[in-house]
């Protein structure tokens, strides 16, 4: 048994160490004093705000879309139910950059839509709104898809119980369901914060500008090779591990003394 | 008062009902094996799942279509359903009704000391207290318990069940208990309702039931029982001659049509073992498997001229005078008030 259990350990630790050795390895390769003036440069910090601004927001509106949606997959029984799963798989099986394709096809200049927001004086692509629009599409289904796993997870007669002890179905929601999903919720903000931080290909298709820190790392690389990208990817990992620590520690606050679930 | 009238619902090839019940400020336990329909009924009741047709009233006021957290239904099911993101006592107000019952309450179920507790740090017989003052502290007009102590070990079982019916008799309110466990019936229930197809068989006192029970079902389900299929002979005025084999069995029962197939139930405990072989009722066995019950032997017997095996029993002392042992053959007598007929629906 104990055989067994230091095997496995050792499998895990080498998936660990894969993970951690590039890090690592980016984080110390070549860092010196020199790198600090390209870190405090004007458009890696632009890039950083645009990256952590889009996010949050992109997050937001992943979760107030997707949370009621993923409670409905969880909770529901319908005929088309692998139908709309399989669309909300869609997004995670289309490669970035065509998915990037589609949305243009969609909001871009000659689009329907795009021509109805420029008429309006919104710009649905090479913009802050453009960026959003790819990131929610990229990132939302994880959202969808950890919340509904935390939701499936609740039982539903704990839901039977509180609306028979007389309180409502939006009251047991709020009381019972959402706290004892949280884990599921946090896993899928977290999933998809980190994804709308690195998001490229789409993000680059509906917005070179203003640029993100995946598309300012791309600038910087193929202008000043990996010597001028790697300050800028230092910053996205830094900024990316703070805010999902944030997450992370917020999640522990609201989830309170859940400490089981 | 809960009046259900005409319900039915079905789930695939299940049907539950149609049903039809009433019930008082009183326990009522009904009682069936897996699958006859017990827990379906509770779910149509609190509103869990919709009938298909019928009315649900509670004191008059028709309360089927209402949604679960209007019926004022609280129910209590088998699986722990204790919030475990909340204390002990943010489960019990967790109904938010308030008043003074609720020390009340708590003192009755002994839970005093454990308010301030998580959940996950209870033991099952704990859970299930409060469970039960949960729902009772929300105040329902009917109270609908799904096996609520069926994972509890027996002597926990045993001492809950006893003071949950103490608990039960002073809320007074009608409450349905659902179980398939025939001692825990016996021990809360004021009346008994034997289940069974999605169907109401028998509805009556434990007692009654017991010693008359109208089904297969109702005489398997609430104690050991031989059912023996007889052939209705001839009026003799006290009652009928039952056929079994070859033997002409005097029986205190009436209106059965005479030739008629019937099977009837004999208790293991309404059966006479004696020295005597021969006269009316009596019998020839042999004793084939004899198994120590704690408080009384029970034995397998083998009747000579029928293919039937029967189960009777023996107090500890008649195991000492008659020395029951494998092997060996003694008279075996049905009494005439023993033997019951039952349906055959």
């Amino acid at each position: 048994m104990k055989n067994k259990i230091s095997s496995i350990g050792i499998l895990g630790g080498i998936l660990m160490i894969y993970y951690i050795a590039p890090v690592v390895s980016l984080l110390f390769w070549k860092a010196n004093n020199a790198m600090i003036p390209s870190i405090m440069n004007e458009d890696v910090i632009s890039a950083m705000i645009t990256s952590v601004g889009t996010s949050i927001v992109s997050v937001s509106i992943s979760c107030i879309l997707g949370i009621p949606l993923a409670y409905f997959l969880s909770r529901s029984a319908f005929r088309w139910k692998n139908i709309v799963l399989f669309v909300v798989f869609l997004p995670l099986v289309l490669p970035p950059i065509v998915s990037g394709m589609v949305l243009l096809t969609l909001f871009g200049p000659g689009s329907i839509l795009g021509s109805l927001a420029m008429s309006s004086g919104i710009e649905l692509t090479q913009s802050l709104v453009g960026i959003i629009l790819a990131q929610v599409f990229v990132i939302s289904p994880f959202v969808v898809i950890a919340t509904k796993v935390g939701f499936d997870s609740v039982d539903e007669k704990l839901e039977y119980t509180s609306r028979s002890l007389g309180r409502t179905k939006i009251e047991t929601f709020w009381r019972v369901t959402l706290p004892l999903s949280m884990r599921g919720i946090i896993a899928g903000i977290m999933l998809a914060f980190a994804r709308a931080m690195g998001e490229f290909g789409a993000t680059i298709m509906m917005a070179y500008y203003p640029r993100t820190m995946p598309t300012q790392i791309w600038v910087s690389f193929i202008t000043g090779g990996i010597e001028e990208a790697f300050p800028v990817a230092i910053v996205l990992l830094v900024s990316s591990i703070i805010v999902i620590l944030l997450i992370s520690v917020l999640g522990q606050e609201v989830r309170g003394s859940y400490a089981p679930y | 008062m809960l009046h259900i009238k005409s319900i039915i619902k079905s789930i695939g090839e299940f049907t539950l009902g149609p049903i039809e019940l009433t019930v008082g400020n009183e326990i009522l336990v009904i009682l069936g094996p897996s699958g006859s329909g017990k827990t379906t009924l509770l779910n149509v009741i609190s509103g869990i799942l919709n009938m298909d047709c019928g009315e649900i009233l509670i004191g008059g006021k028709n309360i089927s279509k209402e949604p679960i957290e209007k019926r004022s239904t609280a129910i209590v099911f088998q699986e722990d359903t204790l919030f475990p993101h909340m204390t002990v006592m943010e489960n019990i107000t967790y109904a938010d009704v308030g008043g003074e019952d609720i020390k009340k309450i708590i003192d009755i179920f002994g839970i005093g000391k454990i308010l301030d507790r998580s959940i996950d740090t209870l033991s099952g017989g704990e859970k299930n207290r409060v469970s039960l003052a949960r729902a009772i502290v929300s105040k329902p007009e009917v109270l609908l318990l799904d096996e609520p102590l069926s994972s509890l070990d027996y002597p926990i079982r045993k001492r809950l069940s006893i003071d949950l019916r103490k608990i039960l008799k002073q809320i007074e309110i009608p409450v349905i208990y659902v179980t398939h466990d025939r001692d825990i019936a016996w021990e809360i229930g004021d009346k008994i309702a034997i289940m069974s197809g999605g169907k109401i068989c028998q509805i009556g006192t434990s007692e009654g039931i017991f010693k008359n029970p109208k089904t297969v079902v109702a005489a398997e389900i609430t104690g050991e029982s031989n059912i023996l299929k007889m052939v209705v002979g001839e009026s003799n005025g006290d009652g009928h001659i039952v056929e079994w084999g070859p033997y002409r069995l005097e029986a205190r029962i009436s209106g059965l049509e005479n030739g008629k197939e019937v099977r009837a139930c004999i208790r293991p405990e309404s059966i006479v073992l004696g020295k005597q072989k021969k006269g009316k009722n009596w019998m020839k066995g042999e004793i084939v498997e004899k198994i120590f019950k704690g408080h009384r032997y029970a034995v397998e017997l083998d009747i000579e001229g029928v293919k039937d095996q029967i189960r009777a029993y023996a107090s500890l002392k008649q195991n000492e005078t008659i020395k029951l042992e494998k092997g060996i053959t003694l008279g075996v007598y049905f009494p005439k008030e023993s033997i019951q007929i039952l349906s055959n629906k």
